[in-house]
C-alpha cells in the first residue's frame, strides 16, 4: 500500500536538513514497527520519498512523505504508532491511502505556503510588491531572477507575511529568497503544499483515499 | 541563541538539542554537566558519556545534561553577544550548574576545554573558583593529569561508572548542609578513585625533574583507580540520545569487552583497562533488542580494544546475523580469520559485506614487531589479506607506527615491502564483480611515549628525525595503488609533552588558550605557531618534555596515580623489548603485571 502522511516539524527539527530528515524518518518507521517495504540490493532501504524538501532553518506545519508499506493500515495507526515513536518537535498530522497509479508526490508539487515573520511591519512591502509587474531580485546562487510570477498569494498584516509561492518541477522560489528581496531575515514555516487538480490548488492531504 | 537565520552558522542542529531520548527531568538538587571538549558530532559519539548520562539520570537527585564545544563559528557567535555556553537539554549556561564534568580522551582536547570553560563563564584557574561549580575529569587522559591539574578540581581515576554517582551524592548531601568548596573537595578525595590536585604538592630538583609529590591535609599517598569488576552488573545504554544529525559512530554501540589481554608494549589502553572484563552473549543480545527498540538503528556494531579476542565472538556474531537478517539491520564484525568462527557462523559470513579490511602490523619488520610485543605473523596478515580480498573488500588500511624505540631504516624499508607484497597477495584473488584493484592506504602515526607502559622512559623521535622518516617513507611508497599518509608529527610531538608533563605545562595551555588554540586535532584549526610561543613566553623547552629519555630512577609526575600495573613489571617488559623477547597472551597464564596482587585480576591471576 502506498499513504500520504502529513507532519509538522517545530523547535530543534527545524535545523534539520533534508537528508537528516529522511534519516529521522527512517529510523522513526522502524521504531514504529509498521510493515515498511524495504529496496532490493545490498543495501536494503526503506521505499519513501518526501514531497518537497525543506531547508534548513524552516518550520513546517504541513508537510508530506509517501510511505510504501508491504500491507495495508489504517491512517489512524500510523498516526498513533508515529507520533508515539517521534521526537516532540516532529508530529504526524494526518496519514491515508495514496492511489496506486498516481504520480509522486514530488511530482506533483504545484505551489506551497509559507507564513514569514518580519521585525518591521510589511503591508507597505506587499502593496508595492503586488502592484509591480516584475521584481528582480539575486536567487541564492547569486543570479538575477525575476520572482514576481513565481509569487502568487502575497498578503501582509503587520509584521507577518503570508505567501504561497511557485513550488513546481518547472520553476520554485525559496521562501528566504522573497524574504530577502521584500525586507531581510524573517522566521519562516511552511503551512501548506499544494498539488493541482482541475486547475485548482489543493492542499496534498485531499489526495488521502480510505 | 537559539534562533538561527539561514546560513548564519554551521549545522545549527548540534545546538538545538530536543532528540529523541534526551532527558528532561525536575526537581533534581544536583545538576550535572557533561562535557566533551569537541564538536557535537565526536562527543555524541563517545560511548563513556552516554554510560554516565543514564547512570547519572536514572538518580534521582541527579540531573545530567550534555554540553559540546561550539565550532568557533558559534563561538565566536556567543562570544559576541556576551553569551555563555549553555546545555542542550535546559539551556541552562554552564557556570549554573554543581558539578561540570569534562571527558580527557585526547591530550590535544585540553585547549578545547579552556575554550568552554571561559565561554561557558567559569574561571579557569581551580584557585579561583569560589561561589563557581566544581570542575571534574575523567577518561583515559587523567592517567597522567598533571598538565591540567590546576583547572580541574577533582580528577576520578579509573572507570567512572560508580565514581560519578558517588560525586554526585556527597554533592547532593553537601548542598543540603551548605555547600562549603574546601570542605566539599576534602570529602571527595576520600572517596576511591577520587584525585584532588590541590591536594598535592609536586617538589623539583634543580635538573627540573620532580623530587617528590608532596600529600597535603590527609590527602591518601597514592589514588587507585576506579574499576567496574563485573562489567554484567553496570549498567549498559539501552535508550541512547537519537541525534537528529549523522554523527561519527551514529549506530547502536555495544561494549563488548573493557581491556585487552595482548600486552602490546606501546598500548596505554592494553595497560590502564586492565583486566579484561567481559560482557556476556545474552546481556550483550538484550542490551541490542533495547537499543534498537529504542532508536531504530540499522547497524550495530562491537566496540572493545580487540574484538576478535572476545570469548563468546562466534555465538554472538552467529546471533545476531540470525536475529537482524529480517529486520535488515546490518552487524559490522571485527575482521578475523573465517576459521576461528564456527562453520555456521562463517557460512553466514560469506554474505556480510566487507567494506573494507582493517589491519594493524605496527611494525614493518618482525624484528620490531617483536619489541612492541604485537603478537603478529606475516602469514597472520596474509591469511586476512587474502580472505578480505576473496569476500570482496575493495580496500585496505594497514596502520604503521614510526619511531619505535629500536627502529632502524630496515624497518622502515620493510612497510614498504609489506605493503607491496600485501597489493600483490590481493591482486592474486580472484576479481569477479570487482572493478578496480584493491586500494591500499598505508597510515602512519608517530609514536607517542605513554604513561603506565613499559616505554613510559623512551624519548619520542625529535621532529626533524620523524620528517625525515616520512619522506623517506613517502619516497618508498610510491607504489601503484598505494596510497601514504601521516599523522601529522608536530601533534604527536605535543601529545608526547603532555603525555608525560607535569604542572608547569598548565602555564603553557593558558597562553595557548589566550592565543586562540582550539579544535587543535582538527587539522584546520591546528596552529603548531601559536604553540611555540606558549611555550617560548613560558620559558618552557617542550623537548625537554617529549624527547628525553628518563632514567629508570625519576620520579614521574604521575607517579601518585595508580593504575595497579607495578613498575617494576613495566622495567622488566621494557628490558625484553630490547631483548626482542615476547610475552605472550594474560589469558594463556598471567604475568603478574601487578594486577594479580589486590585480587584485582581476574583473569586467573595469581595462577
Amino acid at each position: 500500500m502506498r499513504a500520504v502522511v502529513k507532519y509538522t516539524r517545530r523547535g530543534a527539527a527545524r535545523y534539520v536538513s533534508h537528508l537528516d530528515m529522511q534519516r529521522a524518518f527512517g529510523r522513526a518507521l522502524r521504531r514504529a514497527k509498521l510493515p515498511v517495504k524495504f529496496s532490493e540490493g545490498f543495501n536494503p532501504h526503506i521505499v519513501m520519498s518526501f514531497a518537497s524538501p525543506l531547508s534548513v532553518g524552516i518550520g513546517t506545519e504541513g508537510d508530506y512523505l509517501e510511505v510504501r508499506f508491504e500491507k495495508d493500515c489504517a491512517g489512524e495507526e500510523i498516526i498513533n504508532r508515529m507520533n508515539a515513536v517521534l521526537p516532540k518537535d516532529i508530529r504526524i498530522l494526518s496519514a491515508g491511502r495514496l492511489e496506486e497509479g498516481a504520480p509522486k508526490l514530488m511530482a506533483q508539487n504545484h505551489s506551497a505556503e509559507y507564513e514569514l515573520v518580519f521585525e518591521g511591519d510589511m503591508e507597505a512591502a506587499a502593496q508595492k510588491f503586488l502592484k509591480a509587474e516584475s521584481f528582480l531580485t539575486h536567487d541564492r546562487k547569486g543570479k538575477e531572477i525575476d520572482i514576481r510570477p513565481l509569487v502568487l498569494d502575497l498578503a501582509a498584516k503587520k509584521n507577518v507575511l503570508k505567501a504561497r509561492l511557485e513550488n513546481s518541477s518547472r520553476a520554485a522560489l525559496n521562501p528566504a529568497v522573497l524574504a530577502g528581496a521584500l525586507g531581510g531575515g524573517a522566521a519562516i514555516t511552511r503551512t501548506e503544499c499544494f498539488y493541482l487538480k482541475d486547475g485548482r490548488a489543493l492542499p496534498m492531504d485531499s489526495l488521502e483515499r480510505e | 541563541m537559539r534562533e538561527f537565520a539561514t546560513g548564519e552558522i554551521e549545522k545549527p542542529a548540534r545546538y538545538m538539542g530536543g532528540e529523541l531520548n534526551c532527558v528532561y527531568k525536575k526537581g533534581a538538587p544536583v545538576l550535572f554537566a557533561l562535557c566533551f571538549p569537541d564538536i557535537y558530532e565526536v562527543g555524541m559519539s563517545h560511548l563513556g558519556s552516554a554510560i554516565l548520562y543514564k547512570i547519572l539520570n536514572a538518580r534521582e537527585d541527579t540531573y545530567a545534561q550534555r554540553v559540546y564545544a561550539p565550532w568557533t563559528d558559534m563561538g565566536a557567535r556567543l562570544a559576541k553577544a556576551g553569551a555563555p555556553l549553555c546545555s542542550l537539554e535546559e539551556d541552562r549556561p554552564l557556570h549554573a550548574f554543581d558539578i561540570v564534568g569534562f571527558n580527557l580522551s585526547y591530550e590535544m582536547s585540553y585547549t578545547s576545554v579552556l575554550y568552554m570553560l571561559d565561554l561557558g563563564g567559569i574561571p579557569l584557574l581551580a584557585s579561583e573558583r569560589e561561589g563557581c561549580p566544581i570542575v571534574a575529569g575523567g577518561g583515559s587522559c587523567v592517567v597522567n593529569p598533571e598538565p591540567v591539574a590546576d583547572f580541574f578540581d577533582l580528577f576520578v581515576i579509573g572507570d567512572g561508572e560508580e565514581a560519578a554517582g558517588e560525586l554526585s551524592g556527597l554533592m547532593a548531601a553537601h548542598k543540603k548542609k551548605g555547600f562549603d568548596r574546601k570542605a566539599f573537595l576534602l570529602s571527595a578525595a576520600k572517596l576511591d578513585g577520587v584525585y584532588v590536585p590541590s591536594l598535592y604538592r609536586p617538589e623539583y630538583n634543580a635538573d627540573g625533574t620532580i623530587s617528590k609529590i608532596k600529600a597535603l591535609l590527609g590527602a591518601p599517598e597514592k589514588i587507585q583507580k576506579r574499576l567496574a569488576r563485573d562489567l554484567n552488573a553496570a549498567p549498559a545504554v539501552t535508550r541512547p540520545v537519537l541525534p537528529y544529525i549523522a554523527t561519527v559512530h551514529d549506530r547502536c554501540v555495544l561494549e563488548i569487552m573493557r581491556g585487552c589481554t595482548r600486552g602490546c608494549r606501546f598500548c596505554q589502553a592494553g595497560y590502564i583497562y586492565r583486566p579484561v572484563r567481559e560482557r556476556s552473549v545474552g546481556a550483550l543480545l538484550s542490551q541490542a533488542r533495547q537499543v534498537i527498540c529504542a532508536t531504530g538503528y540499522d547497524e550495530i556494531s562491537l566496540s572493545s580494544l580487540s574484538s576478535g579476542d572476545y570469548s563468546g565472538i562466534g555465538e554472538l556474531a552467529g546471533a545476531l546475523l540470525t536475529e537482524y537478517e529480517e529486520k535488515k539491520v546490518s552487524v559490522s564484525l571485527p575482521s578475523m580469520r573465517v576459521d576461528s568462527f564456527p562453520p555456521e557462523v562463517a557460512e553466514k559470513l560469506q554474505h556480510v559485506r566487507q567494506t573494507g579490511l582493517t589491519f594493524a602490523p605496527e611494525a614493518g619488520t618482525q624484528r620490531l614487531r617483536d619489541v612492541i610485543n604485537k603478537n603478529v605473523t606475516e602469514e597472520d596478515i596474509f591469511e586476512a589479506v587474502r580472505n578480505a580480498a576473496g569476500s570482496g573488500t575493495r580496500t585496505i588500511k594497514l596502520y604503521f607506527m614510526i619511531g619505535l624505540p629500536t627502529e632502524t631504516q630496515e624497518d622502515l624499508l620493510g612497510i614498504a615491502d609489506l605493503a607491496r607484497r600485501i597489493r600483490d597477495e590481493a591482486a592474486k584473488a580472484p576479481r569477479e564483480g570487482r572493478r578496480a584493484r584493491i586500494a591500499i592506504t598505508v597510515s602512519v602515526a608517530c609514536f607517542v611515549p605513554k604513561p603506565q607502559t613499559p616505554f613510559m622512559w623512551e624519548a619520542q623521535d625529535t621532529l626533524d628525525v620523524l620528517w625525515g622518516k616520512i619522506a623517506f617513507l613517502r619516497e618508498r611508497l610510491k607504489i601503484r595503488s598505494v596510497k601514504f599518509d601521516y599523522h601529522d608529527p608536530r601533534l604527536s610531538f605535543l601529545e608526547a609533552v603532555f603525555a608525560r608533563g607535569d604542572r608547569r605545562l598548565s602555564a603553557v595551555l593558558l597562553k595557548a588558550h589566550a592565543s586562540g588554540c582550539v579544535f587543535d586535532s582538527w587539522q584546520d584549526c591546528f596552529d603548531p605557531k601559536k604553540y611555540d610561543r606558549a611555550f617560548e613566553e613560558s620559558g618552557i623547552d617542550p623537548k625537554w618534555y617529549a624527547n628525553r629519555k628518563r632514567e629508570l630512577t625519576e620520579i614521574f609526575p604521575f607517579s601518585h596515580i595508580d593504575y595497579g600495573i607495578d613498575e617494576n613489571y613495566l622495567k622488566k617488559e621494557l628490558e625484553k623489548a630490547y631483548a626482542g623477547e615476547g610475552t605472550p597472551d594474560c589469558r594463556k597464564g598471567c604475568r603478574a603485571c601487578g594486577l594479580e596482587k589486590d585480587g584485582l585480576c581476574i583473569q586467573g591471576g595469581g595462577r
